[in-house]
């Protein structure tokens, strides 16, 4: 087991998942879903909201992240270039003439 | 019934074949490497992506599954989907294949459910299928900018820097999707800086599409950083405010509207006046022209400069590439608007 844990932490992935797998996992990792399809946190019971804007509806906002450390969520790829421009992780190189 | 659609599935049969090709190689593969993580090219990415697209579309339009093709492949998606999870992995630089079985899988949903409460400031994302590929580019692909915008943006003001380089970052991305003929994912991004960053968002990526944002940036990279904010902010709410950009999907009442703007700032004689459209839009934009020009007499104090031509921006048809064009018109005057004309030259 603690060679398992060792070698998982070598490994972080990104991961691409069908709208079907996205629901199951939101749910594994604490998150319920409301007849809208606003995304409720659990434990605090409140829904949780981009880093930007306002709370994340499933059936409206179809681009959504989570973002790990501790579960951030942006509601478009707008908003997940501003969280990386906020951590400097944009990478801009030198353009040749 | 979705017709549009069903011109997607005439081509879609040809790449039964190909999409049944890549799930069998995947499968064999897992059938002697059970728990181990597969390693993918871009293409297979980008493939098993489009699969997705089309998964998601059958599953809404079930009659098609008549054509024994069309089945065969649902079938094989479905039961890819049902075993495996698709991602990258930044320590090997590689899109991968995870069985949702295996054990990096098990412990990875372990990871995610403990870091609720951590500080961990590694960064990697879930999302959908479809939006992935987006995702990923913004994260890891390199942005190539001019030396002098890297610096200019390196000094902006801390109060503007976020949201500029995550502009700059989104505008060079949509560029980039123009120039693969991508529009329909180019389009989809620039109504998520709609969303985020409103009205100023889209003016910010048309001006920076246009050349004139970048120009612009590039003449400050001497100032004092004090007065750069200033010199930015006059700019966007001064300098610009009368370039229109004209969008194939904008309302009648939008169109009205830039019509007027346009007139009241020709017959005020403002320094710079532009219209400037792309595609489908140029019709809309000639239009516009010609009924501005029928109503204004005297424009005799403007140089007028139009562009009538493609770029290499392009749209991918079914059979050819197919470059879409620009129409712009821009009449302007004086040293200001010479200045700002010069910006715009600096177009592809």
């Amino acid at each position: 087991m603690a060679e398992d844990n060792l070698r998982f932490k070598e490994e972080i992935f990104d991961l691409f998942l069908t709208k079907k797998d996205f629901e199951g996992l939101l749910k594994k990792i604490g998150y319920q879903i409301d007849s809208t399809g606003i995304i409720i946190d659990t434990e605090t019971g409140r829904p949780v909201k981009g880093i930007k804007t306002e709370e994340i509806n499933i059936k409206k906002d179809k681009d959504f992240a989570i973002v790990s450390g501790s579960h951030i969520f942006v509601k478009n790829i707008a908003e997940f270039s501003h969280l990386l421009s906020e951590r400097n992780l944009i990478i801009f190189k030198e353009k040749k003439q | 019934m979705n017709y549009p659609f069903l011109s997607i599935l005439d081509k879609l049969i040809d790449r039964v074949p190909l999409f049944l090709k890549i799930l069998e190689k995947i499968e064999n593969w897992y059938r002697q490497e059970k728990e181990k993580i597969l390693e993918i090219d871009v293409e297979t990415f980008k493939n098993l992506a489009n699969l997705y697209k089309i998964f998601e579309k059958l599953q809404e339009e079930k009659q098609l599954l008549k054509n024994e093709d069309i089945k065969a492949l649902f079938e094989g998606a479905e039961k890819f989907f049902d075993k495996y999870v698709v991602g990258w992995s930044s320590e090997r630089g590689k899109y991968v294949i995870i069985g949702k079985d295996s054990k990096e899988f098990q412990h990875y949903i372990k990871k995610i459910i403990s870091l609720k409460k951590s500080e961990s400031k590694r960064l990697f994302f879930i999302t959908a299928l479809d939006s992935g590929f987006n995702y990923e580019e913004l994260k890891t692909t390199p942005k190539y900018l001019e030396e002098d915008l890297i610096q200019l943006i390196s000094r902006l003001p801390l109060n503007i820097k976020f949201e500029y380089s995550s502009l700059v970052n989104l505008s060079i991305h949509v560029e980039k999707l123009y120039l693969d003929g991508m529009i329909d994912e180019a389009e989809n991004i620039k109504r998520s800086i709609k969303l985020t960053y409103g009205d100023f968002g889209l003016k910010f990526l048309n001006l920076f599409q246009r050349g004139y944002l970048k120009t612009f940036l590039r003449t400050l990279k001497d100032r004092d950083p004090l007065t750069i904010e200033k010199e930015i902010k006059k700019f966007f709410e001064e300098d610009t405010n009368y370039i229109f950009f004209i969008h194939k999907d904008m309302t009648i009442e939008e169109i009205e509207k830039i019509k007027i703007k346009v007139k009241t700032a020709l017959q005020n004689e403002e320094n710079y006046v532009a219209i400037h459209s792309l595609g489908d839009a140029t019709l809309i934009a000639k239009n516009v022209v010609k009924e501005i020009e029928k109503s204004i007499a005297a424009l005799d104090k403007y140089i007028k400069h139009t562009v009538n031509a493609p770029t290499n921006y392009k749209t991918l048809t079914e059979n050819e590439e197919v470059k879409i064009r620009d129409f712009s018109v821009i009449w302007y005057k004086g040293e200001i608007g010479k200045r700002l004309f010069g910006f715009l030259l600096n177009f592809i």
